[in-house]
């Protein structure tokens, strides 16, 4: 046993260095060292598989660390983000020692190299192990110790032991003259059939029995698998029954006793002898035993998972996309305008987006970029050649959205779409500039989450360019061109929010907002720039918006539910389980997201690596229904949080803080892989509709009421009471409390504000530095950049002037 | 006569608590003892003896010794148990009823020879 725990104390020491050079706290020393210690005992059994050079050795050598390496791999990857892994600079360093190209060619090509080599030349083989070992520890060191130059020097002494460990692991050639390495060797103290050998020879000697028996005691000896002291007592118990029975010849002239055969002896004794050893041996053999059935079982079951993993087919019984279409499905083709909008499409197209000013610097200004607010040294050649550019066709799309009362966009339907796309002459690789990635006959073409939307980007387009019209439209006081504009700006809204989906109706809150900003806007630089009945019709406008456009969650669920049928199996009983297509789609949208290549993760292409471990994961990962309860109940704890009033809402009853937890669980995340890959932040979006986009509605309305008052009483109100004497409408009560919005009259005019993030009423004041006043959380936030109020108008302008940003550094 | 090699796995182990019943012999003894008593018909190798004598020793029906002999060799006694006593008064008991079934049989007459007459 000494060589192995000689070898063990030297493999100790590397692990404390390497844990004692790339930790920062205490955990990160422990984590550390338990993954090199998961390595390092990797590395070791592989190349005693190598070096014993038997067929046994092949199981040991190379199905044992293939199946470790999917462990390692799948720990390393779910612990990557582990609050305990060390610093980014180094766990990324030491991850790439553990990651598909180097560990595998590191134990599969050293175990063969050492399998062979054995045969040959075990001088040769002792070199090239302690090579290799002390190559990997010291190479494995300096990746570790990469941005710490002092600490490099100590690789020369890690590679030492690298070697020093190379050596023990190999025995010495018969007949060497390295002694001191034969009675070190690891490989000789788990083979003592030569040391039972060497012992028998010993007691042997100079004993005078008859050379058959000798050679039957040599023979029972080579055959038998007991430990020294049992060989020890069997050979020397033989050996008198040999002597004696030669005495008793001589005596008696007696023939020789039978010997028996020798392998049978050899197997009998063996066995007979095992059953003497103690309880705890026996316990023991069991136990290993059971570990090797379990390890068996579970590398059988891999295989058994990889075939399934690998033949699962989705089957897609749902159209999700017509049922979320359903609303507009049912209008008449001839009440749609989608096929106008592609044409304007095509006109803006041809326009291009052109340079509208150009300052001396040569910077220059485009309305896609600056919108209605260029600078003000080029604003009015902006937005004279704004006009003279975009007049007419801001015209069209202002006409277009007060002429029809859907889009209808046919979702899905790509046939028809590309039908018509080529007969007015469009250019598909523009239209779809961002297409499917997938083809036709790929499960995750046409679902939910990958049907592409090329409309939302020029809805987008459109809005910035009636915006800028709007502005322009002000600036040349045509107040009634204005007024339509963001009359139709509300109509594009609407567009986007035709197909409830979460980007749909994002973009429709973002395209709504930009009407109640630029009213709010306006009016705060220029409170006479409308005549009463003009604001009466900007009132009417933003007033029949809905005060809160709610999340769609029920989509949320039908798109959740669309990507399962297409990434699960179907067993016929709404049961299933995970296809590699799941992976596939996460890995595709982590790319599509993150701008990153999904091979600096694993030093693997993506779809190899998936299809690695992909069965693994998908062995934890939960089956199709419940996958589909998860995601249900994940739903209704959303509404119900979605149907508390925002002042009502805490971090106990936040949704967010549950997911996050989730997320940052490395269980839940194997378990429910795609319903958490894609669980969206629900609650900021719930809040974005019900909170800060009501209080930006109520921006434009505030300051439409407060200077439609002045203008009809010539003053100021007083209070926000006198704006309506009855009952205040619900768009004046503050989301953030509860309470009715705060006003102050002050000498500098009326401040009209929300008491915002941290709920406390600040007197009309901004936060300071950059504050963040208007941002939400389930409880009052106590922070520096909270500690303000929202102001939601004023004269000038609702943002800090530098003047006050200079007063606020003052009061520090 | 060589008994087939089931016989002999039946029959030895109950020889060998017998012999050791009359007291503690050597591995050499008892073999010398079992081929002598029993006419050679338990005669048995080295092969055979020892692994019956270590799975007695294992089932704890036996227990040996090492020991110096007057003559300075050194040897392993083996001794029979109270555990090895009881199981040698039931095999006896076993023995005896098979030896009276098979001589109502007829396959041993009851002087002990086997009736060979009756093939």
């Amino acid at each position: 046993m000494r060589p192995i725990a000689v070898c063990i104390a030297l493999q100790a020491i590397v692990m404390l260095v390497l844990g004692l050079v790339s930790h920062q706290t205490m955990q990160e020393f422990v984590f550390t060292t338990l993954n090199c210690t998961l390595v390092l005992l990797i590395i070791m059994v592989c190349h005693l598989g190598g070096a014993i050079g038997r067929m046994r050795g092949l199981l040991i050598g190379l199905v044992f660390p293939i199946f470790a390496i999917l462990v390692i791999v799948s720990v390393a990857d779910s612990l990557r983000s582990h609050p305990m892994a060390v610093t980014r600079t180094r766990h990324h360093l030491y991850y790439d020692f553990t990651d598909w190209r180097l560990l595998p060619a590191i134990l599969i090509v050293g175990y063969l190299a050492l399998f062979l080599m054995h045969r040959v030349s075990l001088r040769f083989t002792a070199i090239l192990s302690s090579i290799l070992y002390s190559t990997f520890l010291a190479s494995m060191y300096l990746a570790m110790t990469w941005n710490d130059g002092p600490d490099r020097w100590l690789a020369v002494p890690v590679a030492i032991i690298g070697w020093l460990i190379g050596m023990l692991i190999v025995p010495a050639p018969p007949g060497s003259d390295l002694s001191l390495r034969r009675s070190f060797s690891v490989i000789d103290s788990l083979q003592p059939r030569r040391k039972r050998q060497v012992l028998t020879e010993r007691i042997l000697a100079d004993r005078e029995i008859t050379s058959e028996q000798q050679q039957f005691i040599r023979d029972i000896t080579r055959r038998l698998r007991l430990n020294i002291t049992e060989t020890r007592s069997v050979v020397e118990e033989l050996i008198h029954h040999c002597l004696d029975d030669e005495a008793s010849r001589k005596t008696t002239g007696n023939l020789p006793g039978s010997l028996g055969d020798p392998s049978t002896g050899a197997r009998l004794i063996t066995r007979a002898k095992r059953r003497c050893r103690p309880p705890i041996w026996h316990a023991w053999v069991w136990t290993a035993r059971g570990i090797q059935a379990a390890l068996a079982l579970a590398f059988l079951t891999y295989l058994v998972n990889v075939y399934r993993f690998h033949t699962a087919e989705p089957t897609i019984t749902t159209d999700f996309i017509q049922i979320l279409a359903s609303g507009s499905a049912s209008i008449p083709e001839e009440e749609r305008s989608w096929k106008s909008w592609l044409e304007l499409w095509k006109e803006e197209r041809a326009i291009g987006d052109r340079v509208l000013a150009t300052e001396e610097t040569g910077e220059e200004y485009t309305y896609s970029e600056w919108g209605s607010e260029p600078p003000d040294g080029v604003a009015d050649a902006y937005f004279a050649n704004f006009a003279r550019v975009y007049g007419s066709l801001a015209a069209r799309t202002r006409q277009l959205a007060s002429d029809n009362t859907i889009m209808g966009w046919p979702y899905g339907d790509r046939k028809a779409l590309d039908t018509y796309i080529s007969e007015v002459g469009i250019s598909a690789e523009e239209i779809w500039e961002f297409d499917q990635k997938y083809e036709e006959d790929h499960p995750l073409y046409r679902s939910v989450y990958t049907i592409p939307l090329p409309y939302l980007a020029h809805l987008r387009r459109s809005t910035l360019l009636l915006w800028a019209d709007a502005r322009e439209a002000v600036n040349s006081a045509d107040t009634k061109r204005f007024i339509e504009n963001h009359r139709a700006i509300v109509r594009l809204g609407e567009y986007a929010g035709e197909f409830p989906t979460i980007v749909n109706t994002m973009l429709a809150i973002s395209i709504q907002n930009a009407t109640f900003e630029d009213i709010s806007d306006v009016l705060s630089q220029n409170q006479d720039a409308f005549t009463i009945k003009e604001l009466e019709k900007l009132y009417a406008i933003v007033e029949g918006t809905r005060e809160v456009l709610p999340m769609p969650l029920d989509s949320v669920l039908l798109a959740m539910n669309d990507l399962i049928q297409r990434v699960y199996t179907d067993n016929g009983n709404g049961d299933g389980i995970l296809t590699p297509y799941a992976y596939e789609y996460m890995a595709d949208t982590m790319v599509m997201t993150s701008l990153a290549d999904g091979t600096e993760r694993h030093g693997l292409p993506d779809h190899q690596y998936r299809a690695f471990t992909g069965p693994a994961r998908a062995t934890i990962a939960a089956r199709r229904s419940e996958a589909i309860a998860f995601h249900f109940d994940y739903i209704e704890a959303a509404k119900q949080y979605a149907a508390l009033m925002p002042w009502e809402r805490t971090r106990e009853t936040s949704v967010d803080v549950q997911v996050e937890l989730w997320k940052n669980n490395d269980y839940m995340f194997w378990r429910y892989p795609v319903n958490l890959y894609l669980m969206p932040a629900i609650e900021s979006l719930i809040t974005r509709s019900d909170v800060l986009r009501p209080t930006t509605r109520t921006r434009a309305l505030i300051a439409i009421e407060l200077c439609r008052y002045r203008q009809d009483r010539g003053r100021w109100p007083n209070t926000l009471t006198e704006l309506f004497p009855d009952d205040l409408p619900t768009w004046m009560i503050d989301r953030f409390d509860g309470q009715p919005l705060r006003y102050v009259l002050s000498a500098d005019g009326p401040i009209a504000y929300s008491v915002g993030a941290d709920r406390d009423d600040d007197g009309g004041r901004w936060p300071k530095h950059d504050g963040l006043a208007s941002s939400w959380q389930p409880e009052p936030q106590s922070w520096e950049r909270a500690n303000g109020d929202w102001i939601l108008f004023r004269l000038g302008s609702i943002q800090p002037t530098e003047q006050e940003l200079e007063a606020m550094e003052d009061d520090q | 006569m060589k008994l087939e090699r089931e016989l002999m796995r039946g029959t030895g182990p109950t020889a060998v608590l017998q012999l050791l019943s009359t007291g503690e012999m050597y591995g050499y003894e008892l073999v010398e003892q079992l081929a002598r008593q029993s006419g050679n018909v338990l005669a048995m190798g080295q092969s055979t003896l020892y692994p019956m004598l270590y799975n007695l020793e294992a089932k704890g029906l036996v227990k040996g010794e090492d020991r110096t002999a007057s003559n300075g060799r050194r040897r392993r006694y083996y001794h029979l148990t109270a555990k090895g006593k009881k199981k040698l008064i039931t095999d006896k008991e076993q023995w005896t009823a098979v030896n009276d079934a098979l001589t109502k049989l007829g396959v041993i007459n009851p002087a002990g020879i086997a009736n060979l007459g009756a093939i």
